[in-house]
């Protein structure tokens, strides 16, 4: 397993300069967060390039991790995702053809094993996909509140899968 | 809803996975900062998603650091807020402006400096293409004169016939 840092180890990187930083995060949580985004962007290529973008885009933004509660490593997964579905958007055409069909690299949904299809959907559609709980509303034809409802059983499922 | 319920109804997993409005994630990070067992919890959850990381990561093409520098280089400026005294700013003023340290041995230039170069070389080789030019019309001149300059010896060492013709 990669070495976890401590926002103290950060601290002191960062009082050295921004590369030295971002160094010590790309050797340590590259292969993590590349993992992580090829579950939203599975074909490789692209993958590489939002990870430069995540990483690149994050040097700027690290003082926010001290103000966070949040780990060094959730703090930027959460970043990364923010940064993923903004991409995607921006490259809906190109991403959208990638990422038709079955995704091998989606790990969190081996957590909802045991979901049914209609959790993991919603799951799916909101972390993977970035849609918000109205669109999918529309679509299902049905209203918020069993979004939410479906949404909030799929991470009871998840946080029991992490037990 | 108590901190309790917090900690067993998918709360903390909506926030670790970046799934709550900004009004929830304020609200939420307000009762992290009041309540330790909620600290525990979320640091627990945490973990194990960190853990769940470690266990599925890639590792990334190798040219990925490259253009990472690439891109940070690019940047316009690179900022960070922890230094405790901001040495060229003012006391207000909590961001500074940093240079960013360059390791490679690259540079980068902006592109007219391509034009710049490519007429400078053009012109390089019109004025070493009239050197050569001279050099040879230089040396056939002096060719010239020598032979010139025999054709007159030859002309003075030649006795003159100085009969006149009856």
């Amino acid at each position: 397993m990669e070495t976890l840092i401590t926002k103290e180890t950060l601290k002191s990187k960062l009082n050295a300069g921004v590369e030295p930083a971002i160094e010590l995060l790309y050797t340590n949580y590259s292969a993590m967060l590349y993992g992580y985004i090829l579950q939203f962007v599975p074909e490789q290529k692209e993958a590489e390039k939002v990870l430069v973008l995540v990483f690149g885009t994050l040097a700027t933004r690290l003082h926010d991790a001290f103000n966070s509660p949040l780990s060094i490593y959730m703090w930027m997964q959460v970043e990364a995702r923010k940064l993923i579905l903004e991409y995607k958007k921006q490259r809906s055409n190109i991403v959208a053809q990638q990422n038709s069909g079955y995704n091998k690299n989606a790990y969190y949904l081996t957590l909802l094993r045991d979901a049914s299809s209609e959790q993991r959907m919603v799951f799916s559609e909101i972390f993977l996909h970035g849609r918000s709980k109205d669109e999918l509303a529309v679509q299902l034809q049905t209203n918020v509140h069993d979004i939410s409802r479906l949404l909030n059983e799929s991470l009871l499922i998840i946080r029991k899968n992490l037990q | 809803m108590t901190r309790h319920s917090y900690i067993d109804d998918g709360t903390i997993e909506a926030y670790v996975l970046g799934l709550m409005t900004p009004v929830e994630k304020n609200g939420f990070e307000q009762l992290v900062l009041q309540y330790p067992e909620l600290q525990l919890a979320l640091a627990h959850t945490q973990h194990k998603l960190e853990a769940l990381a470690a266990n599925e990561a890639v590792p990334p093409p190798t040219g990925a650091q490259e253009h990472l520098y690439e891109f940070i280089k690019g940047l316009p400026a690179l900022r960070v807020d922890n230094r405790e005294v901001p040495p060229f700013t003012d006391t207000k003023q909590t961001k500074q402006y940093i240079t960013a340290e360059v390791s490679s041995t690259y540079i980068r230039v902006h592109k007219y400096w391509r034009l710049a170069f490519l007429v400078v070389f053009i012109l390089s080789k019109i004025f070493l293409g009239f050197l050569i030019y001279y050099i040879i019309r230089f040396h056939e001149a002096k060719a010239e004169m020598k032979e010139l300059q025999n054709h007159r010896q030859e002309q003075a060492t030649t006795p003159v016939d100085n009969t006149l013709p009856k």
